[in-house]
C-alpha cells in the first residue's frame, strides 16, 4: 500500500544549522495494518508524516507510492485524496468559523470537484448527523454551532471522522491525543481504533506513549536520528512489554554515545 | 436636512459595495488587500472613458466588474504562485494600476455632465416616470441593489466552493489537508472582492459625475473603517448578519464623513482633513480593546468576580460526557 524508498530530508542544507532529519528510510506498510511510531523528540516521527503528506519536500532520490502510484510529484492538497490526517493541534484540523457541517462538508468534498451549489443539502445534513451519532458525544444535535465553540476533545474527535470521511488509502495520525486530558485522550484513542478497525484503514500513528504504542495497532516502528531502528510485528511485539521497548531505545542510543566518543578520540 | 441624510445614504450604499469587497478579502480570507486603491478607481475610469466616449451607462458596469476581477487575479497570482507577502502583492498592483487608470483614461480625471450629453445610471433613473419619483427614488433603488448584492454574497458564501474560500482564509493547512487548492481559492476569492470594489468606483464615478485618478487613495481603510464599524454596531455571528453589518457600517461612515465636512469646519477642520479623520478614527477602533483592558486594569471594576463561563474551561463542556 504504502511504500517508502531511499527517503531522506534535510533542512536548512548547506548552512551551518543544516539538520537530517530523515536519513534514508525504508518503509513498507501493506493495506490495513495500523502502525504505531513512536522515538524520542527530534527523531523524524512528525517529518516523515509531513513528507508523506506533501508538506515538505524530500531530497531528490527518495520515493513515496501510495497504492503503487508515485506521489511525490502530486502537491498537498492532491494528495489529499488519497490522505486523511489528524494532528497533534485539536485547532489544526478543523475550521473555528465554521459550523460543524460546513466543516463535514468541506471534509466529505474531499475527492470531488467543489461547485457553485449550496453545501449543505438535506440529504447530507442527515448523512453528518447519522456520522455524529457514532462518536456518541452529542455533536449531531449541534450541526449549526460553529466549531470554534467546541472543546479541544470534541474538535479532535470530528477531525477524525473529517478525515475518514471521504474513505482515505491512508489515515495519518500525529500524536493526535497529547494536547489533550487523560481522560478524553483515552477517549479519543478508544474512538480512532474503532474507525480504523471498521474501515481496516491503513494507518500510521506517531505516539509518545509507550504502552499505547504497543497495545494499539499490529506493527510498531522505533525511530532514532531520523532512522527506523525498531520495526516489530507479529508474536515478537505482543510478547515486548513497555521495559522491552525503553531498553531497546537505550541500547540504541548508547552504541550511538560510543560511536561519539570514538570520533572524539 | 433630509436632502443632507438621504444623499449620505446614497453614498453609504455605493460604499456598501466596496465594503462587501473589503470584507472578502480583509475577513474571509483574512488577506490584507491594497489592490483596492487601485481598483476603486480602475472601476471608475473603465466607466467614465466608456460613457464619455457614448456607451451605456449600465452596459459599462460588466466591464468595470472584470477590470477589478483582473486586478484582483493579478494580486493573487503574484501572492500565491510568485510567493510574494500579501500586503506587498497588493500595493504592487496597486502601483501598476495607478499608471494604467492613467492610460485607460487619457488623462487625470474625466467629466461626466448632463450638459455635454452623458448619460449616467443616475441620470437614466431620474428621468424614469414613475409614481415613485421623489428624493426617495434614487436611494431606495440603491438600497435594492445593495441588499441584492449582499444575498447573492451570502448565496455564494454557503456554496461548496464559497465554504472552500471561507476555510481558505480560517485555516489554510486544514484546507489543503482537505484537498482544497488553497492557491485557486485566493484568487477566485481575490477577484470576486475587487470586481466588487471596481463596481462600487464605476457607480460612484457616475453618481459624483466624474473620474478621478487620485480618487483611490486610502479606500481601502475607508472600506476597513465600514467594515470594523459596522462590527462594533452589531455583533452578529451567522454570515448574513455580518454581511448586514458591513452594509450598516458603510452607511454610518459615509453619515459620519458627511456631518464632519458639513459642520467640522465649525471645529476648525478643512475638507482636505477628510483621509486624516479617517485614519485617526479607524486607529481608535482598532486600539479600542487594549485601551479597554487597560483602563480596566486600573479600575478594577471588579469583572474578575464574574462567574466562569462554560467557554472558560474548553474541556469541561456539559455536553461532553463519557
Amino acid at each position: 500500500m504504502l511504500k517508502i524508498i531511499h527517503l531522506s530530508k534535510v533542512f536548512f542544507k548547506g548552512s551551518i544549522n543544516e539538520n537530517v532529519v530523515l536519513r534514508d528510510i525504508n518503509l513498507y506498510v501493506p493495506r490495513s495494518d495500523f502502525v504505531t511510531i513512536v522515538g524520542s523528540n527530534g527523531a523524524g516521527k512528525t517529518t516523515l508524516l509531513n513528507v508523506i503528506s506533501g508538506v515538505f519536500t524530500p531530497e531528490r532520490g527518495s520515493k513515496i507510492e501510495i497504492d503503487g502510484q508515485d506521489v511525490l510529484n502530486l502537491p498537498e492538497y492532491k494528495r489529499a485524496r488519497f490522505i486523511g490526517r489528524v494532528f497533534q493541534n485539536p485547532l489544526e484540523g478543523t475550521s473555528a468559523s465554521l459550523t460543524i457541517e460546513e466543516n463535514l462538508a468541506i471534509a466529505i468534498l474531499k475527492n470531488k470537484k467543489r461547485k457553485l451549489r449550496l453545501a449543505i443539502t438535506h440529504k447530507r445534513r442527515e448523512e453528518f448527523r447519522s456520522k455524529l451519532r457514532i462518536l456518541g458525544l452529542g455533536l449531531e444535535n449541534r450541526l449549526q454551532e460553529r466549531v470554534g465553540s467546541l472543546s479541544g476533545g470534541q474538535r479532535q474527535a470530528l477531525t477524525i471522522l473529517m478525515a475518514t470521511l471521504a474513505e482515505p488509502e491512508l489515515l495519518l495520525l500525529d500524536e493526535h491525543t497529547a494536547s489533550l486530558d487523560p481522560k478524553t485522550a483515552q477517549k479519543i484513542i478508544r474512538l480512532t481504533e474503532e474507525i480504523v478497525v471498521r474501515n481496516r484503514l491503513t494507518t500510521l500513528m506517531v505516539t509518545h506513549n509507550m504502552e499505547e504504542a504497543l497495545k494499539f495497532g499490529n506493527r510498531t516502528i522505533m525511530m532514532h536520528e531520523g532512522r527506523i531502528i525498531l520495526d516489530v510485528s507479529g508474536k515478537e511485539r505482543t510478547k515486548m512489554s513497555v521495559n522491552d521497548l525503553l531498553d531497546k531505545f537505550s541500547e540504541v542510543k548508547k552504541e550511538k554515545l560510543v560511536e561519539d566518543e570514538m570520533l572524539l578520540i | 436636512m433630509v436632502a443632507f441624510i438621504l444623499h449620505g445614504i446614497e453614498e453609504g450604499l455605493l460604499f456598501a459595495i466596496l465594503a462587501l469587497g473589503v470584507y472578502i478579502s480583509f475577513r474571509v480570507l483574512d488577506f490584507p488587500d491594497l489592490t483596492v486603491d487601485g481598483s476603486y478607481p480602475l472601476g471608475a475610469a473603465v466607466a467614465a472613458i466608456m460613457i464619455f466616449k457614448g456607451s451605456n451607462p449600465f452596459l459599462v458596469l460588466p466591464l468595470s466588474i472584470l477590470a477589478g476581477a483582473l486586478a484582483g487575479l493579478l494580486t493573487g497570482i503574484l501572492h500565491t504562485k510568485l510567493k510574494i507577502a500579501p500586503l506587498l502583492a497588493g500595493i504592487l498592483t496597486m502601483i501598476c494600476l495607478y499608471s494604467i487608470n492613467l492610460r485607460i483614461m487619457g488623462r487625470p480625471n474625466i467629466s461626466l455632465s448632463p450638459y455635454l450629453g452623458h448619460k449616467t445610471v443616475i441620470s437614466i433613473l431620474k428621468g424614469v416616470n414613475l409614481p415613485l419619483k421623489n428624493i426617495y427614488f434614487i436611494p431606495l433603488i440603491f438600497l435594492l441593489v445593495v441588499i441584492a448584492l449582499k444575498l447573492l454574497l451570502d448565496l455564494f458564501l454557503h456554496t461548496e466552493l464559497g465554504l472552500a474560500i471561507r476555510t481558505t482564509g480560517d485555516n489554510e493547512q486544514m484546507g489543503r489537508a482537505n484537498g482544497i487548492n488553497t492557491d485557486t481559492t485566493k484568487i477566485i476569492g481575490l477577484s470576486l472582492s475587487n470586481g466588487m470594489v471596481a463596481l462600487s468606483g464605476a457607480l460612484f464615478a457616475q453618481y459624483q459625475g466624474f473620474a478621478d485618478v487620485g480618487m483611490g487613495i486610502g479606500m481601502i481603510i475607508a472600506g476597513l473603517a465600514s467594515v470594523i464599524i459596522g462590527e462594533a454596531l452589531i455583533r452578529g455571528k451567522t454570515l448574513g448578519i455580518i454581511t448586514f453589518e458591513v452594509v450598516i457600517g458603510a452607511i454610518a461612515y459615509r453619515l459620519a464623513i458627511a456631518a464632519a465636512l458639513k459642520w467640522g469646519y465649525n471645529l476648525g477642520f478643512k475638507p482636505t482633513d477628510l483621509k486624516l479623520l479617517t485614519g485617526l478614527l479607524v486607529i481608535l477602533i482598532l486600539s479600542f480593546p487594549i485601551l479597554k483592558t487597560k483602563i480596566k486594569l486600573k479600575s478594577f471594576d471588579g469583572d474578575f468576580l464574574k462567574k466562569p463561563e462554560i467557554s472558560d474551561f474548553p474541556d469541561k463542556s456539559p455536553n461532553y460526557t463519557d
